[in-house]
């Protein structure tokens, strides 16, 4: 097997989705907020407000993210630290054979 | 008075980076209409554009699209951070990141200068990679839907044995996953999960990588990926991108 990094013509990967720019660039890098930040038309709150959009369960089942059980931003009961994340792979992985299986996967119903 | 909002700009922040001479020309603003420039004060340096606040106006309302407003002002800020980028370290900034005008951007300059430049130093020589492993194809039917078992007793036998099939599939592909992760820290400074997956992602994960483990860092990968393949799930390495899930900071108060 060999693995092909995914090399751009400068440094941006090939084929990558929305959902996984987003991922990067509206749930990761420093945030500054405070009395600094334009204040005209809650453009303050623009971040947020997008971040909440793509969260949004209609949202992110368009746009492919499955991030229910792992995005503590939203979720509750996410892991913490090494075994929450392989508890959190575990539950993945049973869900996907589960969905392999014959079933789907529900999506779970959550509130506005 | 009250602001107009059509004509209201403010001052756009892509990244943090080192004073020097970046060539940031043939890239677009977020806005599409205005010039790019870096500030610097206090030993750093900020890549900014005026923005038009009306170009950002009801971006939360718009259903996300690959073509739509979101997705070309997140690639024209992508852009701009990877481009300034491949010439040197920086640290991004989120998405949407607008302060009033040049007198705040320089307030943010001799504000958090220190910070800026311990988080540069820290950060110096070194990219993320992400490693994902997907399901490439859908999972063949379980093998009791659609077939006539003759009895229950028949039927029962073979949703155990498709169950205990799965099981044994799951430990195999979790032994895989934790040597994949193992052997990929083992040539990082840090690792940090992924978690706005993609439907049929079973792990994904970024790591910050130094310059000279590079190689190492894609052996390990790549040895680990041997083991998943067998399994018959997909291994990506991507990258390499400005250190996204290495800066976690936030300045100044308020919701975020």
């Amino acid at each position: 097997m060999s693995l092909q990094p995914h090399y751009g013509s400068q440094l941006r990967p090939r084929g990558e989705s929305l959902a996984d720019l987003l991922e990067r660039v509206l749930d990761k890098g420093i945030v500054v907020a405070g009395d600094i930040v334009v204040g005209i038309a809650d453009v303050e709150l623009l971040t947020l407000k997008i971040r909440l959009l793509v969260c949004s369960v209609d949202t992110a089942e368009r746009m492919g993210i499955d991030w229910w059980k792992h995005d503590p931003f939203l979720t509750r009961g996410s892991g913490d630290g090494h075994d929450g994340r392989l508890q959190e792979r575990v539950q993945r992985i049973e869900a996907l054979l589960e969905e392999g299986g014959g079933r789907r996967q529900e999506v779970p119903k959550r509130g506005h | 008075m009250a602001t107009d909002i059509r004509q209201a700009t403010g001052w756009y922040v892509y990244a943090v980076c080192e004073p020097g001479d970046l060539k940031l020309t043939g890239l677009e603003s977020v806005d599409g209409g205005h010039p790019l420039e870096t500030i610097s004060g206090d030993g750093v340096s900020v890549i900014v554009s005026e923005v038009r606040l009306a170009a950002l106006q009801g971006l939360e309302e718009e259903a996300p699209t690959e073509d739509g407003r979101l997705a070309q002002m997140a690639r024209r800020h992508d852009a701009v951070v990877e481009a300034a980028f491949s010439q040197g370290t920086l640290l991004p900034l989120r998405l949407g990141t607008v302060l009033r005008d040049r007198k705040a951007v320089a307030q943010l300059l001799s504000g958090a200068g220190p910070y800026f430049r311990d988080e540069l130093q820290r950060l110096r020589g070194c990219r993320e990679w992400q490693v994902k492993v997907l399901r490439e194809h859908q999972s063949e039917r379980s093998s009791e839907e659609g077939r006539n078992f003759g009895s229950g007793t028949a039927y029962l036998a073979a949703r155990a044995a498709a169950q205990k099939e799965r099981d044994e599939t799951a430990t195999k592909l979790n032994v895989a996953l934790e040597r994949l992760d193992a052997g990929a820290a083992t040539a990082a400074d840090a690792s940090e999960p992924i978690r706005w997956l993609t439907q049929g992602t079973l792990y994904a994960a970024a790591f910050l990588v130094p310059g000279q483990q590079e190689a190492a860092f894609q052996d390990a990968v790549e040895q680990g990926g041997a083991g998943l393949r067998e399994l018959g799930v997909g291994v990506e390495l991507r990258g390499p991108f400005p250190p996204y899930h290495f800066v976690d900071a936030k300045l100044g108060g308020g919701p975020q």
